[in-house]
């Protein structure tokens, strides 16, 4: 079993609490929110997809990190050593959600954490305690699970390359 | 709001317990209060962690029922908001022209005496209606504002004319009660000009929607644009802005015609069927679909679907309050919910009761004192003087006021902006900004630098609900008293004590508690035999247990008192008043009716052939409600700048990319946007956010002018009362037709 931050895009709000939650209690930019509209042609229905770090089932970026500063803890967590990091972002041009980012000082890279250094046990990160809809969620998940999951998110933010109006807040 | 009785504790999101250990590993305090980040009025109750007396970060509060946890954007960006730069700090006295911006630091008791001297000169010269108060969004503190009225004797208390009241009357006046929908059991669930996402999110009707989705409800979105709350629709019907009433009489037009009534419940509890369907006979759905831009045939589905699901709701809200026929609209969706058998009955729209089990706290707002020489003294009323007062008290209309100081003989002398910014919140901005600069007297309280306060005579700074311990507040079933979760910046007081502090320096100390909150706090509480502190004492609040609901409660809310002088009944005949005999009595349309907004493209067509657009506005966004907190950095990185909705074949058409810079031309005035290609909008309409001024300083966005070239859609609206009101409810449209023009590529 492996720690995922389960999202489901149907129940999203796209209230944004997750993004402004995660820049109070951790700062940086390692959360945000993307528009996507389907059926845009004739029947809109827009979908937020609440985005950070997927933790996932196989890390691209783990695979292309040159340095050794990314690693996957066996509670499925992924990781940043930052002391490691070259900032030669290769796992930005690797990550299929665009996740990474670099701070404007060190260079090093940020992404989520899970929040595991929140020093109090049972406590959710909170971009999911805040969520009011439950869309977003700490759950203990098969790995195969999380596998489908990065792909059906990864099948909903293709929908709208290509069309003219992007969004990302 | 829904409280979901007692469900288990949402997983992870902090309790008592936890944030205290939190704060204690942090090295900071930890403070259970109320988020003060909504613009009406604080619902979500928080845990606010800070350190040096400055507010750091907050969380929902597990326990609380409300919210569960649960927390939009706005309440995570609060210690930007508190410790801004834009924060008011000192009492200012103008020292400049009106206009010019310059001020004078002064003190409380020179502040205060200003005030006062100045209202009570006023007062003996002019009479005391000569004061109006503007009201903001409804707030912690507006029952102080009326107490202060009260006291000293003005009839003017300037309400919106757009939010809530608006609805509330049309339905007190048709069904008695403002009936609220049960999303929870519907299986159809019409979700008409409301945006249940940007308000409150956490609060429950995002997830009612998400729920009834998931469950397969038929979920209809009738608005002209859809945002986030799209995502739970499964049908979009394409309202033209301001169309409303034609839409809803159409609908009537198929119910009646079709008899998709329920008989039982029309022949014993509504007034008028017979006069109802034979005046709906004319709004067919061809007549609605030129109108309102909805397919004829999209209409009659809808009006099937619902008239005859047994569980079928509608969650009306505040966009339907913004037309000239707003109030024939509302008035038209009351009689849908009746004549089709939802009222009341489970899955369908429920009729106010109490929900638990507790005694109401005593208001300070004194209601005892009107007769119907203070309802004639109203400038300008909001509703009617024959239906004065409604439920907050005697109101004015807000812009009238304005309007009445640009009159040759006008009655209003002074007028006080606690927490409101008229230049940018009400129609007319070139006339608002024309009064400041003539009217006697104009004082600005608020927490933050306004948009007009440079044409103040006197400023106090006000404190943010973070910075306050009162009052207590009631939200459904909890109790809870607000707690100070950081030091006062500066030396502001709170909006409640300063009122409290006024009617000190006016003479009225007996009636104000001789200035002490404390003592004015435990007066309220007195019904609940509870004092301030012994409330303190719960650090979560006090949970009332819920009351049984009992549906069909017909005979019962039919006769409801209602809140006019002379006390008779919302319903003359103890019955829906489908045709309403005391509109008749009062010269307004028994029935109702339909009329077209100033401008319109079938009701100014030759407008349209150069302003091809009609032009709405978005009260709330994702992240701003209204016109104010456009200065926090972490909500202007969500919206960056003034953005105009446009779809994105229109934009193709007028050679509009993504992220260009608009220029938006009313026969009114101009302003500038960014184009934000929006799929989910009409073809043929276009809307931007209301009340755009303010520039953040962090992020070096300067502020925006108030009227031509900047982002204030006030200005694009005509300036004409009578041609963008309600005769009956004064709801002010927003809808005009605009050009499009771009000016800077992206």
């Amino acid at each position: 079993m492996e720690y995922s931050l389960v999202f489901d895009p149907d129940r999203c709000c796209g209230c944004c609490g997750c993004v402004n939650a995660c820049r109070s209690w951790r700062g940086g930019a390692r959360r945000r929110m993307e528009l996507i509209w389907l059926h845009a042609e004739d029947a809109p229905s827009p979908r937020h997809l609440a985005l950070s770090c997927r933790h996932c089932a196989d890390p691209a970026c783990l695979a292309v990190c040159p340095g050794d500063a990314i690693a996957k803890t066996e509670d499925g967590t992924v990781t940043v050593q930052e002391e490691n990091c070259l900032d030669c972002r290769a796992c930005a041009d690797a990550c299929p959600f665009d996740v990474p980012r670099f701070n404007e000082d060190s260079g090093v890279m940020e992404k989520c954490d899970l929040c595991r250094g929140l020093p109090v046990e049972g406590i959710a990160p909170p971009c999911a305690a805040t969520c009011p809809t439950g869309a977003l969620r700490l759950e203990l998940v098969e790995r195969e699970e999380k596998r489908e999951a990065e792909q059906s998110l990864l099948t909903l933010l293709k929908e709208r390359r290509g069309q003219s109006f992007p969004k990302e807040y | 709001m829904t409280t979901p009785g007692n469900a288990p504790l949402p997983a992870g999101a902090l309790t008592l317990e936890a944030a205290r250990r939190l704060a204690e590993r942090e090295g900071c305090t930890v403070t259970p209060t109320w988020c003060g980040m909504c613009g009406p009025r604080s619902n979500c109750a928080i845990y606010a962690f800070a350190k040096e007396g400055r507010l750091l970060r907050v969380a929902g509060m597990a326990e609380a029922p409300q919210n569960r946890g649960g927390l939009c954007c706005k309440a995570h960006a609060a210690p930007q908001w508190v410790h801004s730069p834009d924060r008011l700090t000192t009492p200012l006295r103008r020292t400049g022209r009106r206009g010019e911006g310059k001020f004078a630091p002064t003190s409380w008791e020179e502040a205060l005496d200003a005030i006062a001297c100045t209202l009570k000169e006023q007062k003996e010269k002019f009479g005391p209606e000569s004061l109006a108060i503007l009201s903001p969004a409804r707030r912690d503190y507006s029952e102080y504002l009326y107490r202060f009225l009260t006291v000293h004797g003005s009839p003017n208390y300037a309400h919106s004319g757009i939010c809530a009241m608006q609805m509330s009357f049309a339905f007190h006046y048709t069904v008695g009660a403002r009936p609220v929908p049960d999303c929870r059991n519907a299986d159809v669930i019409l979700v008409w000009g409301r945006q249940p996402v940007y308000s409150g999110p956490p609060l429950g009707g995002a997830n009612a929607l998400a729920d009834a989705r998931a469950r397969g409800a038929r979920i209809y979105a009738i608005k002209p644009s859809v945002e986030a709350d799209g995502a739970y629709a499964t049908d979009w019907i394409p309202v033209r802005p301001g169309t409303d009433a034609a839409l809803a009489l159409a609908m009537l037009h198929v119910v009646c015609g079709e008899e998709l009534i329920d008989r039982d419940f029309v022949k014993t509890w509504c007034y008028g069927y017979e006069r109802l369907a034979e005046h709906v006979r004319r709004f067919t759905p061809d007549w609605a679909e030129r109108i309102c831009g909805v397919p004829a045939a999209q209409l009659e589905e809808m009006a099937r679907t619902y008239a005859a699901a047994p569980r079928a709701a509608i969650d009306v809200g505040n966009g339907l309050e913004h037309a000239p026929s707003a109030g024939d609209a509302l008035r038209a969706i009351a009689m849908l919910m009746a004549i089709t058998g939802h009222l009341d009955r489970p899955g369908g729209n429920l009729l106010a009761a109490p929900r638990f089990e507790r005694p109401a706290p005593r208001s300070v707002h004194i209601r005892g004192r009107y007769t119907r020489d203070w309802v004639d003294r109203i400038v300008g009323p909001e509703f009617p003087r024959a239906f004065q007062p409604f439920l907050e008290g005697t109101s004015a209309c807000y812009c009238r006021v304005f309007r009445n100081v640009l009159e040759e003989n006008p009655c209003i002398h002074a007028i006080i902006a606690p927490g409101t910014q008229p230049s940018v919140s009400t129609r007319d901005p070139r006339g608002v900004i024309r009064a400041l600069e003539k009217v006697d007297f104009y004082a600005v309280f608020d927490t933050h630098r306004t948009a007009d306060m440079a044409w103040a005579d006197i400023v106090l700074p006000a404190l943010t609900p973070y910075e306050i311990d009162h009052p207590f507040l009631v939200r459904g079933p909890l109790l809870m008293a607000r707690r100070r979760a950081a030091e006062p910046v500066g030396q502001g007081r709170s909006m409640q004590q300063i009122f409290l502090d006024l009617g000190v320096a006016m003479g009225y100390g007996e009636e104000f508690w001789q200035g002490d909150m404390e003592t004015c706090l435990n007066w309220q509480l007195e019904p609940l035999g509870l004092t301030m502190k012994e409330l303190r004492g719960h650090p979560l609040g006090i949970t009332a247990p819920a009351r049984e609901r009992r549906y069909e409660r017909y005979a019962e809310v039919f006769t409801a008192k209602s809140s006019r002088l002379d006390g008779g009944p919302w319903l003359e005949q103890g019955k829906v008043a489908l045709y309403n005999t005391l509109f008749e009595a009062a010269g307004f349309s028994p029935l109702p009716e339909w009329r077209e907004p100033a401008e319109s493209l079938t009701g100014t067509p030759e407008l349209a052939e150069s302003h091809p657009f009609i032009l709405s506005d978005y009260h709330t966004t994702r992240c701003f409600s209204a016109g104010w907190q456009r200065n926090i950095p972490d909500l202007r990185r969500l919206m960056p700048c003034p953005s105009l909705h446009i779809h994105p074949e229109s934009a193709a058409r007028s050679g509009i990319a993504d992220g260009d810079e608009v220029e938006i031309r009313s026969p009114h005035g101009v302003v500038r946007a960014r184009a934000e290609l929006w799929p989910g909008i009409r073809r043929d309409t276009v809307m931007m956010p209301h009340g755009w001024w303010q520039g953040c300083a962090e992020m070096n966005l300067p502020d925006l002018p108030l009227l031509d070239g900047g982002a204030n859609v006030n200005l694009l609206y005509s300036p004409d009362d009578k041609a963008i009101s309600d005769p009956l409810i004064s709801a002010m449209g927003s809808q005009t037709l605009v050009s499009i023009r771009k000016i800077r590529e992206n």
